[in-house]
Order: C-alpha cells, then sequence, then structure tokens
C-alpha cells in the first residue's frame, strides 16, 4: 500500500534541547492517523516540519513521494495544514477569506468559484458567507480553517488540534467532517488531547512523547503488543475458592486473584474461547452472574505508553 | 475531489453568457495580487481608513475655507495661492506620508500578530507577492486620498502667486516618497514578530514620518514663499537625488521584507545582492549626471566614498553570511556550469559574499576614479597611486582607495577569523557583531593607549586606527594610505580560502538541477516552477 506521508528518522533540535528525535511513522490514503503525546511532546513541531515550515536538522518527511527538505512547494500543493493556533484577518467576511485563499492557492475563473461553493456546501458555511470572521463561534471559525485547507482539494491533511475549545456537539460534526474526508482518500494527520473524540475516530496512531515515538501502528495492533492477555472479571454466586480452583484448571487462564467480591483473571485466549469458558462455567453449576472482559480504549493506550513526561 | 468541483461547474455554478467585456474584467480579476485585493477590502471595510479619510476631507476642508475667508477680510487684494497651496499640500501629505505608511505598517504586522503568515507561505504567495500585495493596497489609499486632492492643489496655480512648475514637481514627488515611505514602513514592520519590538518600531516608523512631514511642508512652504526657479541647477540635482534615494530606500525595504518572510533554507540574499548592485550603479549615475552640472571632481570622490561606504554597510550582512547554500538552495541550482560560474557572487553564502564585495567595490571604484578625473587616466591612478598631473586627482583616488581598504579591513578580517562553516547562528552574529565593534575600538583604543604611554600622535587621534584622520592627511597631501591599503591586502588574503570553497561548493553541487534527498536517497528531479504551474492548471 503505497503511503500518503512518510516521516523518516527526523530530528529537530533548538540549541540543546532535542524536541524531535528520529521519529517515524507512516500515514496511508484514506486514513486517519491520530498523533498522541503530552504538552511539549514534540507534536507541534513534527508537524510543522510535515508542512514545510520547518526543517529538520536530521531525516525527511515525503508526501506523495516529495521531499520537504527538496520539494516544498510540490509538497505545499499536496498538503493542507491547518494550525492549532488559527489566524483570521479583522474586517473580512467569510466569502472574502475563502475568496482571498483560493486566490493565493493560484485557483481561477470557475475553478476558484467551484471550489468555493464545495468548501462552503462540505463545512456547512454556505449561508454563512456575508458574515464577518469576528462575529463567528469557535466551532465555525474552526470550520472556516478547514474549508481553508481544502480549498486547493489537498491529498494530505495535518490538523493540530482541531477539536480544542470547541463544544461537545462541534467536536462530533467536525469528527464526521474528517471522517468524510478520510472517506474521500485523503490521508489525515490529526493531533488533540481528546483522546475519547479520536478513539472513535482514527485508524492508526503515533504516540509520541519527550520527541520519541511511543509506539505507532493501528490501536489493534498496539494493544497486542501492550496487553498480550485478556483482562476478565468474573462473579459468581457459588464460594468463591471453588470457582478459583475451576478456573486454575481452565487452559490459558492465569493471574487470578479477588476483586470486588469477584475473581479477576489474565485468558490467553480469543473470544470464542472465553464464550466457551463462560458455558463451561455455568454447565458446572457456578452460577457466574458477572462477566467483564476489561475493555481497553486509547487513553488506556496512551497511558500504557507514556511516562507522563514533559520535554 | 477534483471531480466533486467539476461536478459543481457542471451543475451550473458559473455565468452562463459572458461578454467579451465580462471576460476581460473576469481574467484581469483573476490576475490581480490576492493580498492587495484582501488588503483594499479590508481598508475599505475598516475603521482605521475610513476615519482617517474623513477627517483628511474635513480638516482641509476647514483649512481651505479658512484661507479664503482670510483672505477677503485682507484689506488690500494679495493672491491667496501659496497659501491655499500649502494648506491643501500640507493635508495631503499628513495623508500619504502619515496615514499611509502607518497603515502598510499595521497590516504588516497584522499578519505576525494574527499568525497568518504560516498559512500564506503554504499557498502559492511567496514572500514577494506578500510585501507587493502590502504595497499595492497601500497605493491604492495612496491614490484615493491623491485623487481627491491633487485637483484642488493645480487649482492653486489660478489663485495666483503658485508657480506651475512648483505644482507638477511637488505632486509626483511626493508619490515618490509615499511609495519609499510606505516601503519603509512595511520593512520596518517585517523585521520583527515580538511585540515589544514592535512598539519601538513603529516609535521609530513615526519619529521619521514625522520629520518627512514637517520637512516636506516646511521645504514647499519656502518653495512658495521664495519664487525658487524650479529649473536652477539645484533643483536640477536635488530633485533626482531624491528620486533615486526614495527608489533605494523604497528597494532595500521590499528586499529586507521579502528576506524577512522567506524561509531560512530558501534564497535569503541574492536579492539584496542584485539591488545592492544596482542601487551603487544608480547612485553612480546621479554622481555622473550631477557632475556633468556641477564639474567638481572634490564632489565625485566625495560621492564615490559615500558609495562605497554603503556597500560596506550591506556588506556587513553578505560577507558574514554562514558558507554554505541551503539544501532548497542548491536543489534550484542551474545544469549549465558556465551559469553557475556566472551566478556565483549572487548566489548566498559569506564566501561568495566576499567576492560579490570585490566586484561591486571595484565598479563604484572604477566608475568614481573615471569621474575625479574626468578621463579614464583616473583609473590608472588607481591602481598605481602616480602622479596624473593633477594634486587634486591624486588625493581623491588616494581617498577612493583608502576608503575600499577599510572596507575590506573591516568586513573581511572579522569575517575570515569567525569563518562561518558550522553554519551556527551564534557565529554570524558574531562576526556581524564584530565589524563594527572593530570600527569603534579601532577608533577608540590607540587615543587611550596613547594617554597611557604618552604618544601625542595617538592621544590626538592620528594613527591609522581612525579613517577620518588618515582622510583628512590625505587631502593635506601628507599621506596616501599606504599602511591601510596593505592592511585591506591582507585581509582580503585571508579571505581567500573561504572565497575559495564558496566557488567549489556552486561549481561541484549536483548537475542538472537533481538532488538526492539526504535520508530517503530518492532523487528528485527538480520540476521548474512555471512548469508546476502548468501541470497544476492542467489538473484543474
Amino acid at each position: 500500500m503505497s503511503t500518503a506521508m512518510t516521516v523518516k528518522s527526523i530530528t529537530k533540535r533548538f540549541g540543546d534541547f532535542v524536541a524531535v528525535d528520529r521519529v517515524s511513522f507512516d500515514v496511508h490514503p484514506g486514513q486517519v492517523c491520530g498523533f498522541i503525546g503530552p504538552n511539549g511532546a514534540g507534536k507541534t513541531t513534527t508537524m510543522r516540519i510535515a508542512a514545510t515550515l520547518d526543517l529538520p536538522d536530521e531525516g525527511d518527511v515525503s508526501v506523495f513521494g516529495s521531499s520537504v527538505l527538496l520539494e516544498p512547494r510540490l509538497v505545499r500543493q499536496q498538503l493542507g495544514f491547518m494550525p492549532d493556533a488559527y489566524g483570521a484577518y479583522p474586517s473580512t467576511t467569510v466569502e472574502e477569506y475563502l475568496d482571498f485563499f483560493a486566490r493565493a492557492y493560484g485557483l481561477r475563473g470557475r475553478e476558484r468559484r467551484s471550489a468555493l461553493s464545495f468548501v462552503s456546501d462540505f463545512t456547512g458555511l454556505s449561508r454563512l458567507d456575508g458574515k464577518l470572521i469576528d462575529s463567528l463561534s469557535k466551532g465555525m471559525k474552526q470550520r472556516l480553517c478547514l474549508a481553508k485547507t481544502l480549498l486547493h482539494d489537498p491529498g494530505f491533511l495535518i490538523l493540530d488540534e482541531p477539536a480544542a475549545g470547541l463544544d461537545p456537539r462541534a467536536r462530533v460534526e467536525l469528527r464526521e467532517l474528517v471522517r468524510a474526508l478520510a472517506d474521500m482518500g485523503k490521508g489525515v494527520l490529526i493531533s488533540s488531547h481528546i483522546l475519547s473524540e479520536l478513539s472513535t475516530l482514527v485508524d492508526s496512531i503515533a504516540v509520541i512523547e519527550s520527541g520519541r515515538i511511543q509506539g505507532a501502528g493501528t490501536v489493534e495492533e498496539i494493544l497486542r503488543k501492550l496487553r498480550p492477555h485478556m483482562r476478565v472479571f468474573m462473579r459468581c454466586l457459588a464460594d468463591l475458592d471453588r470457582v478459583e480452583r475451576a478456573l486454575l484448571e481452565q487452559p490459558g487462564v492465569a493471574g487470578v486473584h479477588t476483586e470486588r467480591n469477584g475473581l479477576a483473571f489474565d485468558f490467553d485466549g480469543d473470544q470464542r474461547a472465553l464464550a466457551e469458558l463462560v458455558a463451561h462455567f455455568v454447565s458446572v453449576g457456578l452460577a457466574p452472574i458477572e462477566f467483564a472482559p476489561e475493555s481497553v480504549d486509547l487513553e488506556d493506550v496512551f497511558l500504557s505508553l507514556t511516562d507522563g513526561v514533559v520535554a | 475531489m477534483k471531480k466533486t468541483h467539476a461536478e459543481l461547474d457542471m451543475d451550473g455554478t458559473g455565468p452562463a453568457v459572458l461578454t467579451p467585456l465580462d471576460r476581460a474584467s473576469q481574467w484581469l480579476d483573476d490576475r490581480y495580487n490576492p493580498v492587495f485585493v484582501k488588503e483594499v477590502r479590508q481598508a475599505l471595510r475598516g475603521k482605521q481608513f475610513r476615519s482617517a479619510f474623513l477627517f483628511t476631507v474635513i480638516i482641509s476642508l476647514i483649512v481651505g475655507v479658512s484661507i479664503v475667508l482670510g483672505g477677503a477680510d485682507a484689506t488690500q487684494w494679495r493672491p491667496i495661492g501659496p497659501p491655499f497651496f500649502v494648506g491643501v499640500f500640507s493635508c495631503l501629505t499628513i495623508a500619504v506620508i502619515g496615514f499611509v505608511p502607518m497603515a502598510a505598517f499595521s497590516s504588516m504586522g497584522a499578519e505576525w500578530e494574527e499568525n497568518t503568515f504560516d498559512m500564506l507561505i503554504l499557498s502559492r504567495l511567496r514572500p514577494r507577492h506578500i510585501v507587493h500585495g502590502k504595497l499595492l493596497g497601500a497605493a491604492s489609499q495612496a491614490l484615493l486620498y491623491f485623487s481627491i486632492f491633487t485637483p484642488y492643489i493645480v487649482f492653486t496655480f489660478l489663485l495666483g502667486g503658485v508657480d506651475l512648475q512648483l505644482v507638477l514637481v511637488s505632486i509626483p514627488l511626493l508619490a515618490v516618497i509615499c511609495f519609499a515611505l510606505t516601503a519603509f514602513a512595511v520593512g520596518l514592520s517585517s523585521l520583527t514578530s515580538k511585540r515589544a519590538a514592535r512598539v519601538g518600531s513603529m516609535i521609530v516608523l513615526a519619529a521619521v514620518l514625522i520629520n518627512a512631514c514637517f520637512g516636506l511642508i516646511g521645504s514647499m512652504a519656502g518653495l512658495t514663499e521664495m519664487s525658487i526657479d524650479m529649473g536652477s541647477d539645484d533643483t536640477k540635482v536635488l530633485v533626482p537625488l531624491i528620486i533615486v534615494l526614495s527608489i533605494v530606500v523604497a528597494g532595500f525595504s521590499i528586499v529586507i521584507a521579502t528576506s524577512r518572510l522567506a524561509h531560512f533554507e530558501e534564497n535569503r540574499s541574492s536579492g539584496l545582492r542584485v539591488l545592492t548592485f544596482v542601487s551603487a550603479g544608480m547612485f553612480m549615475t546621479w554622481v555622473t549626471y550631477a557632475n556633468s552640472i556641477i564639474v567638481a571632481s572634490e564632489f565625485c570622490w566625495l560621492m564615490t566614498m559615500m558609495a562605497i561606504a554603503g556597500v560596506t554597510i550591506v556588506g556587513i550582512f553578505v560577507v558574514s553570511e554562514r558558507e554554505s547554500m541551503g539544501l532548497r538552495v542548491k536543489n534550484q541550482l542551474p545544469a549549465n556550469r558556465l551559469l553557475r560560474t556566472f551566478l556565483l557572487p549572487w548566489l548566498p553564502g559569506g564566501g561568495r559574499g566576499a567576492l560579490w564585495l570585490l566586484m561591486t567595490l571595484f565598479m563604484v571604484c572604477m566608475w568614481g576614479a573615471m569621474l575625479s578625473n574626468g578621463s579614464p587616466s583616473g583609473l590608472a591612478a588607481i591602481f598605481t597611486s602616480t602622479p596624473v598631473g593633477v594634486a587634486h586627482v591624486n588625493s581623491g583616488v588616494d581617498m577612493i582607495s583608502a576608503t575600499v581598504a577599510y572596507a575590506l579591513l573591516y568586513l573581511l578580517l572579522p569575517t575570515a577569523v569567525f569563518s562561518n562553516r558550522s553554519n551556527a547562528l551564534q557565529r554570524t552574529t558574531l562576526s556581524r557583531g564584530l565589524i563594527p565593534a572593530l570600527f569603534v575600538s579601532g577608533l577608540i583604543v590607540p587615543p587611550l593607549l596613547g594617554f597611557v604611554i604618552g604618544d601625542q600622535n595617538l592621544s590626538m587621534g592620528r594613527h591609522p586606527g581612525n579613517p577620518f584622520s588618515v582622510f583628512e592627511r590625505i587631502d593635506n597631501g601628507s599621506e596616501s594610505g599606504t599602511l591601510v591599503i596593505i592592511m585591506g591586502f591582507t585581509a582580503l588574503c585571508l579571505q581567500f580560502a573561504r572565497i575559495l570553497r564558496g566557488i567549489l561548493e556552486v561549481v561541484t553541487a549536483p548537475s542538472a538541477g537533481a538532488m538526492a534527498s539526504p535520508v530517503t536517497g530518492v532523487t528528485i528531479e527538480r520540476v521548474p516552477s512555471a512548469e508546476v504551474e502548468q501541470s497544476s492548471e492542467q489538473d484543474a
């Protein structure tokens, strides 16, 4: 599968401080990659390098095969960057703002008009064309910034904290827009602190801390690496000692211990094997009344991979 | 998404039938500088321009009515042209030299404050487009002021007492000065993004603009009162000088702003080099023209020395650049080696900067030496320092030689010692700081030493470290500046290795404009920007 963006061992120093240390990962077309890390981890620096705004001291980033070091102009034609700090012009309407950037991206005549019409419709800004930017809500401003980013039809998008400061509704709407962009075949690299939002959006993640990648790949791949065993909690009507003995006789069960009037254990097996285990317990009269494999989400992955060190 | 755009186009979002006039206007509309369009829209909607415009019009109305009423009150009739001219001209001057440059300064500053530069750089806009757009936006504001006030200024001629030549010269001159100061404001605003420093820049700009306003209004008031002949020799020399200086100030401001907005790895130096070379040529052309009116060899060598000083000031930044070119510049080098050799002095890099300095100083010196004697014999004198028969020519040539020697000494010595091969910014800053420090310490340290050891010559400032004393002695004929020339030559010799490295870097860079990414190893064929634009147009 060809990559939309390849980050290849980039390092960026500011004096003696290493902001980004040999960071590497890939993003594929049609894929949303969550770029996660604590504050000061190096996310924005990496994104700025990928967007050709900064240069790495070592390494390179290629976007659809063009190097940010050597061919920044080609990269810029294929890339849309939405920075975390949104810049608006005072005394400018939504329509004028988008028209300005369409001109800046070299769009002319009918092409410009159709691009403006498309991004306005796509981001739901059509009805706000004549409104001054200053009067827009934060959510609408983020939509406007996204619309501006999409004007030149980039194949790859870098979105730096797009959901920051948005209310829950605006966040959901933004998430849907990003998903729709990925469905159009665009590669998306998105950073956010709101992991619960990302978990339902991303296809893959790259976790960065202190300038280093702690883990990269799909959420399942990382989970498999982090926790090879499934953690299960079980409560039965039968005596705890009996249940414990019965558990230890089962294949793939280990680390049994008491927890909240029940038992917790590691299970090395798939979902079917787990179902068979429940059926067995019912059949031998242990009367299980609660059986819960522990769900692991993006937050758990993040906490497992990072130490909370701020670079 | 392209398909979607096309689909929308098919839906009929574009106009159905276009007349040739519509087509022409659309063609023109597509080709406007986007920043210019934005600036005009913002200005027309913004409070700043509307308030300033209204304020100027009301004030000029009050001034005009007051003058007319004052004239009517007089018992004896006198022409009210001069006070009316000065009054209306003052209002226009305050508007185009005060408000317009300040608005351009704020507009550029707003890009820093609103954090919009990154978004502009990521588009197809180049730094020069941004700067030109800002200037065009300011020019459109100035045009509105001129269109309001010019008829009234011309009208003052009919009121009597105002020379038509003065009216015809003052308006274009004001336009040129307005352009120069607006460019200066944009250049100054581009220098720093830090708020505190921007406040300092604004104070500097305000001081410059206030002085320029008062200076120009005062000059015009003086000219109307004295009825100075616009065809006099002084006017013939001064007006072109103001135009040349305005163009040079505007040119440098534009180049500085463009360089500041360009990426660190991109070419931020060639524009400055070309402009300095052209400016030096323009200045020497004016000297040649002025010399044809004034005819004084002292004037020629004095002006040549000033040109050398100007080149030296730019040289501080050019010669102290880091030695190697950025990757992005290297990737743009032409494949043709002959063309590369021709481009050598214009390409970024400290070693090549030294080469550029030598070339520019050579051009200025040759020109100055020729003018000093009115013939090419002055050229021979600059090399041989042999008598050519006229004492003042000798001293002029010696003066020029000594000035060049000082320029080489102060620029090339620190940069040779602190040669920035490591590309560290600190070393560039250090060598840039050392150049003026060396000049100042050359002036101050020997007199202090003279006081300590009791040497009267040193304590009185008569030493080679003091250029002014050396120039004075050359003018007296008591010295020819040989020691300074030797010192300058020595500094030049120390630069030899640096210049050689600069040449070799360009000559040995990968040919055919193709470079491999240092990491991926993928060779990326350079695509000419025109081709890129064409291909994207085709895509669209």
